[in-house]
């Protein structure tokens, strides 16, 4: 099939313009506001085992947004690097040395969604365990 | 210039192709791994698929395979058991275009639209968490696509050219 350079240009138009609309897929559904308001409890648990409880109102969708309304609200602190969460609380993940990690469940249910995927409900309750191997 | 070669001899070389290029993804992604969305392997896919045929779904298992092994068998490696032949599909359906902006287009495409073909699995949580993931990837999605479409308007021509040569003496599939 040969393809002419005029159909080639409309289909980086097409290309340009779906760019776009996601683009504004983007920007609506990350508008704050747009969501009822939820309580959560994040369960921060370290490598000692000590659980501290941490109570967020938040009107993001997904478990990322939740976390950065409490960052911003100074509720606890947290790092993330590609999409990975790395520190929480002061406390970092070492995985290149001690091949930590912080492990996410709900309920004591390993999720297997990241945080930005994982959409949140008022009531439920995430643990985050700092964890070995 | 065309050689008579016993037909075990014909499939051992096939299979070593695909082994050769499955190692090539896995090595391309692995070196590129540190920068979210930057890959080669989207590239390699049309080059091998131009080059070798059907061929490059063979070693498009391997990789998925490997990259299961390497990385664990989650949510997101069920959609790497269709998003690369969908890219092999696409290549084998417009072989004949021979302009590299063409091409860069289609790769370019295929990156923007990586992040709503993974989602699908998610499906199985629900469209809510499909949509946040989705939704949560746009960003990495738009900068894939540019990555992509930069990167196979720079180097599909030569790449190409070398492989040509390298799969003349090739049995096509």
């Amino acid at each position: 099939m040969k393809m002419s350079r005029k159909k080639i240009l409309i289909a980086l138009a097409v290309l340009v313009l779906a760019a776009g609309a996601l683009c504004a897929v983007w920007l609506l559904s990350s508008r704050p506001g747009n969501s009822d308001l939820k309580d959560i409890t994040l369960v921060v648990v370290d490598g000692a085992g000590s659980q501290t409880t941490y109570g967020v109102e938040t009107h993001a969708r997904t478990l990322g947004g939740a976390l950065k309304d409490a960052r911003k609200k100074n509720i606890l602190t947290y790092t993330e690097k590609s999409g990975m969460i790395t520190e929480i609380q002061g406390i970092a993940a070492d995985w290149d040395g001690k091949k930590q990690w912080w492990c996410l469940t709900q309920n004591g249910r390993m999720l297997e969604t990241g945080v930005e995927t994982t959409v949140i409900a008022d009531g439920d309750s995430y643990e985050f365990t700092l964890t070995v191997g | 210039m065309a050689l008579n070669r016993p037909q075990n001899s014909d499939k051992v070389r096939r299979m070593t192709q695909v082994a050769l290029m499955a190692a090539l993804m896995l090595g391309g992604q692995v070196a590129l791994m540190a920068i979210p969305n930057f890959e080669v392997v989207s590239l390699l896919v049309i080059l091998f698929t131009l080059t070798f045929g059907r061929d490059v779904f063979g070693a498009v298992y391997v990789f998925v395979v490997l990259e299961g092994a390497i990385y664990g068998f989650g949510m997101w490696w069920i959609s790497y058991l269709y998003v690369w032949s969908i890219l092999a599909l696409l290549a084998l359906r417009l072989r004949a275009m021979q302009s590299s902006l063409g091409w860069a287009v289609l790769s370019g495409g295929f990156g923007l639209v990586f992040g709503a073909l993974t989602a699908l699995p998610y499906l199985a949580l629900g469209p809510a968490a499909a949509w946040a993931y989705f939704v949560a990837g746009i960003p990495y999605d738009l900068v894939h696509c540019v990555c992509n479409f930069v990167l196979c308007l720079a180097l599909f021509r030569p790449l190409h050219r070398v492989l040509e040569r390298l799969g003349q003496s090739a049995p096509q599939p």
